[in-house]
């Protein structure tokens, strides 16, 4: 009799034993397109022998655990790999708008406004006498000064889109290490009994993914189950202790600029990756760059147009402005054009300097002589292309690296319905099993009964 | 370890693959569709380079035509004064002929003379012609008569006065990079420093009107001299332009050049992009064929 009532206690334990892996199973299924949801895999154990004067006989299974299917080391590769990928992908959408900036090449961008520029002094020179020549100098002048000016607002505005940008992500990023810290202290909370929080944990592993694109962060996971996540060179959360970042505006010299510091003592995060730090690398070292050389290029044509024109008749600049934000047309000459200078004598059919002029677009007159204002601007245009380019391939050389790695932890991770479904017509079949050693232990005991 | 697919990468390498075959035929159509290989510095930093270098060129190149062709349109001007000066000065030459013959009475040497002083003017007011404006023998002062004219009470030319301002000065136009071509033919050139076609001329007249036989042969080899003076300057005026026409066929040549140079860069290959277009296309094709039969194929089909 005991035996058979033992025959009855293992049934039922198997069909609840089933009965929780069928609903595992049913959740993996329900959460197949969930984002960051890590497979659970039923562990069924034989429950504890009894030793009985006939030998050690098996008492049935019990769900020991349920698995989280997680390997910490695919986790660190994905968040490395994450973190370069956001990091040039950043950078390399910075550059484009950069680059989109430049418009070259053209005919209507910069470098063919100054050849219009160059142009309308030789139309000057083919014709020193005429007013109608001078009007097309002014013309092309202006053309050429609005032209560098909206192209100065136009980086201007990304820029402007750039320091919002690294705002936002910033809050982003705080608002996130913020919720990892909250989720630390609830996951030690849950997980007071012993056993796992897989949702919790699954939640934190997302965040953590995030703050690895986002920043570069990187963490390790304590015994009691909390996180440490380390950013920019120093810890930002550990247990429920935050340190966030904080994006600061200032000028300097009448640009603005901005800087990320650590909120609670101002100090400088040391090598930001991701996204973050793919901006912060364009806006600190490509953009100021950029603008100082579109300056300089400006001061040096200024003052050499400048130069030639004041030595004739009329005695005045050119151009006024240092910068492109300050350049114009000297407004004596904007409001009478016969102060344009063709030539020094003063005589209608001199054009030294109408000549002198044009030939400013083979002069090596910047970089210490050595480039025109044509290499120069080319020069930029190249760069920014490069860095363009370079950001592009390496993104995508990264994006690819990353993708590899993702499919790797999925691999692990990720929930797959034909196994699903297998494991549901495993556990389907040995929960009738199951039901049928309970029905014929069952009429066993009946047999046994009606003697 | 055998490595699991979950029905989460199957569904995103698929799309992935299939995202990134959509985006390399999409870039290839936008290639087709404008022509152009680049389109931003990055679609090839050191072409760009390159292509910008010879835009540079093509827009200094278009303007050195146009230079050119003042320079040109300028020389035939010329090029055309002189030779009706060299006719003035023939017709001159003939009347001294007709004048120095002693058949001829005082009343038809009279009628030669106004003949001269006709003749002369004439020659004043091709030394005084203007094209596009300005006055082609005035130097730089091309907005003043090289030449002033004084006239007697009987209408004749009484005197010749060169602008006082002066009708020397270089006149230069920029016909490509580091060359210039000087196109001033100044007045001394063509009549002489003292204005010795004009002076001759009168000299004629007077000595016609005085029926002075031998000053009117005096003439006869300054009119020679004159004339030797307005060809030597006329010859320099056609070797000027057969120069400029010769540069004129340079910077088109160089034009063919640069833009050929500059398509072959930023332009792209049709036939192998249409190639490639096509290539990807199928590429396309498959990838979504695949993937349908893939995401299609589901123990659940079994079950």
């Amino acid at each position: 009799m005991p035996g058979l009532i033992q025959g009855l206690e293992i049934a039922r334990r198997a069909l609840l034993a089933h009965q929780s892996a069928m609903n595992i199973t049913g959740h993996n299924i329900a959460n197949v397109a969930t984002e960051g949801y890590t497979r659970r895999r039923p562990v069924l154990t034989p429950t504890v022998p009894e030793t009985t004067p006939w030998g050690i006989v098996g008492t049935g299974v019990q769900l020991e655990d349920v698995a989280r299917t997680r390997n910490t080391f695919l986790d660190d590769q994905v968040r490395k790999e994450s973190a370069l990928a956001g990091s040039w992908d950043a950078r390399s959408q910075v550059l484009q708008q950069v680059e989109a900036v430049l418009g070259e090449p053209s005919d209507d961008a910069i470098a063919g406004l100054l050849d219009q520029f160059y142009n309308a002094w030789l139309e000057l020179s083919n014709q020193p006498e005429d007013f109608g020549a001078r009007a097309v100098v002014l013309q092309s002048a202006e053309a050429l000064v609005s032209g560098l000016r909206d192209q100065d607002a136009r980086l201007d505005d990304v820029i402007e889109s750039t320091d919002l940008e690294v705002e936002q992500r910033v809050k982003d990023i705080n608002a996130t290490l913020h919720e990892v810290g909250n989720l630390n202290l609830q996951i030690q909370q849950s997980e007071v009994t012993g056993s796992v929080d897989a949702d919790l944990r699954d939640r934190r592993d997302q965040l953590l993914d995030q703050l690895a694109r986002e920043a570069g962060a990187t963490h390790l996971i304590r015994a009691d189950g909390s996180v440490v996540v380390r950013l920019g060179g120093r810890t930002a959360v550990e247990g429920t202790d935050v340190h966030g970042l904080r994006a600061e505006r200032y000028t300097v010299g009448g640009k603005l600029e901005v800087r990320v510091l650590f909120e609670s003592d101002n100090s400088y995060p040391r090598d930001l990756s991701g996204e973050l730090g793919g901006i912060i690398s364009v806006r600190e070292e490509v953009l100021p760059r950029f603008r100082n050389q579109l300056d300089g290029l400006v001061a040096g044509l200024v003052d050499r147009v400048n130069q030639i024109h004041r030595a004739g008749p009329s005695g005045v600049n050119f151009f006024v402005g240092e910068t492109i934000d300050t350049l114009e047309v000297e407004p004596e000459i904007a409001a009478d054009i016969t102060r344009i200078n063709a030539g020094s004598s003063g005589d209608p059919g001199d054009n030294d300097i109408a000549l002198a002029l044009a030939a400013l677009r083979d002069e090596r007159f910047l970089e210490r002589g050595t480039a025109t204002a044509g290499d120069v601007f080319r020069q930029i245009v190249t760069e920014v292309g490069s860095l363009t380019r370079q950001a592009g391939s390496v993104s995508g050389a990264q994006a690819a690296a990353f993708n590899a790695v993702v499919v790797q932890r999925e691999s692990v991770i990720g929930v797959s319905l034909d196994e699903e479904l297998t494991n549901l017509v495993e556990t389907q079949k040995a929960y009738e099993a199951a039901a049928r050693v309970f029905s014929s232990a069952a009429e066993m005991i009946d047999v046994l009964l009606a003697m | 370890m055998t490595f699991r697919i979950s029905t989460r990468a199957l569904h995103d390498t698929i799309s992935q693959a299939v995202l990134d075959s959509q985006q390399t035929v999409l870039q290839l159509q936008r290639g087709l569709a404008d022509g152009r290989a680049i389109r931003k510095p990055s679609d090839d930093p050191v072409g760009t380079n390159v292509v910008m270098q010879y835009r540079e060129r093509l827009r200094a190149n278009e303007q050195y035509q146009k230079n050119m062709e003042v320079v040109l349109s300028h020389l035939n001007a010329v090029d055309s004064t002189m030779f009706m000066i060299q006719e003035q000065i023939i017709q001159a030459q003939s009347i001294q002929v007709r004048g120095a013959d002693d058949s001829q009475g005082q009343d038809a040497r009279n009628a030669l003379a106004r003949e001269i002083d006709q003749i002369a003017q004439a020659v004043i007011d091709l030394g005084n012609t203007r094209f596009a404006g300005v006055y082609i023998f005035g130097g730089t002062r091309t907005l003043e008569p090289a030449y002033e004219t004084q006239l007697d009470e009987s209408g004749f030319v009484a005197g010749v006065e060169r602008n006082p301002n002066g009708i020397d000065g270089d006149v230069r136009r920029q016909v490509g990079r580091d060359l210039s071509l000087s196109i001033h033919v100044s007045g001394d050139d063509v009549f002489g420093e003292d204005q010795e076609l004009f002076q001759t001329l009168l000299d004629l007249r007077d000595a016609l009107l005085a029926g002075d036989r031998e000053a009117i042969q005096a003439t006869h080899d300054r009119l020679e001299a004159a004339q030797d003076q307005v060809l030597g300057t006329h010859t320099f005026v056609g070797s000027l332009l057969t120069r400029a026409e010769a540069l004129k066929g340079r910077l088109q040549a160089d034009e063919v050049t640069n833009e050929s140079g500059r398509t072959r860069i930023e332009d792209i290959d049709v036939a192998r992009a249409l190639l490639d277009f096509n290539q990807n296309q199928v590429a396309l094709e498959a990838a979504l064929n695949a993937g349908s039969r893939i995401l299609q194929s589901s123990l659940l089909n079994y079950m």
